[in-house]
């Protein structure tokens, strides 16, 4: 539907950024949609595996919703929210696997694909679990994760973006690393 | 824990790193003094640094569109998207 890199876009991305809820809530449903049609194009190419990273969607989105858009603050912006939502879909597709598991209700996949292809829906959950707890307590830790893990930037584009020395965000990264780590070291050993 | 203890636990973390690894115990034991508190939690983020490694990238490796195309968000994964994105604030730093 979007024929390149959309100014309505980079509007709504100020808006948001400048305060305006309600352009949040318009950019959702519009990333949300171009995330989910170029995943299904990519299922529909020639691929040997049928799969791409979900960090490469983001970026494949990124370049053809926001690409000519240079301002850093709007790149940083959308991808908080896609990292975001690649974390929700994860989350659910994984959450939706585990009662599969148990039971209580067949999944829709592909066999060739869920054998390969999905994370371990538990270790996958955990992590996500003590994400959320980390963000009880240092918000800031929690979106740079966020941003590298489900968003797919780098440290340097992060930091880029953020506008902080990459130093600074090494550290953040290391500590909220160490301390997610150990707490799921600590459940496991509950 | 206070905010102000994680400050305090942020800033020893990485005072700690900065140092070769056999004179952490000893700048801990300085600057720590009587606050064993802090000083375990400090020691035990470090050794969870040693052995943290690739956990995440591990715990996302096999994460693929495959699922992408699976997933629709409901109404209610909208509602917490916005709340969630709507706490992202540039203006942290």
């Amino acid at each position: 539907m979007h024929p390149g890199p959309d100014l309505n876009i980079t509007r709504l991305l100020e808006n948001w950024r400048n305060g305006d809820e309600q352009a949040l809530s318009e950019l959702i449903p519009l990333v949300y949609a171009e995330l989910r049609t170029v995943a299904s194009r990519h299922m529909r190419r020639e691929n040997p595996n049928h799969t791409l990273q979900t960090t490469a969607l983001v970026h494949e989105v990124y370049l053809k919703m926001v690409g000519a858009d240079v301002s850093l603050q709007n790149r940083v912006h959308f991808f908080a929210v896609a990292a975001k939502m690649i974390r929700r879909v994860l989350v659910d597709h994984a959450r939706a696997r585990l009662r599969g598991k148990r039971g209580s209700g067949a999944i829709h996949t592909s066999l060739d694909h869920a054998a390969v292809v999905t994370p371990e829906p538990a270790g996958f959950l955990e992590v996500n679990e003590a994400l959320t707890k980390l963000a009880e307590f240092d918000s800031r830790k929690s979106e740079i994760i966020e941003l590298l893990f489900f968003g797919g930037l780098t440290q340097e584009e992060a930091a880029q973006a953020l506008d902080i020395p990459l130093r600074t965000l090494e550290r953040e990264v290391k500590l909220a690393k160490a301390w997610l780590y150990r707490e799921l070291q600590q459940k496991e050993g509950s | 824990m206070t905010p102000r203890q994680w400050d305090r636990i942020q800033e020893l973390f990485n005072l700690a790193l900065e140092q070769p690894e056999s004179e952490r115990a000893a700048l801990l034991e300085r600057v720590c003094g009587e606050d064993h508190r802090i000083r375990r939690e400090v020691e035990s983020l470090l050794s969870a640094n040693e052995r943290a490694g690739d956990f995440i990238e591990e715990s996302l490796r096999q994460a693929t569109i495959s699922q992408m195309e699976l997933g629709k968000l409901s109404e209610a994964d909208m509602s917490r998207l916005f709340v969630s994105a709507s706490n992202f604030v540039w203006s942290k730093y």
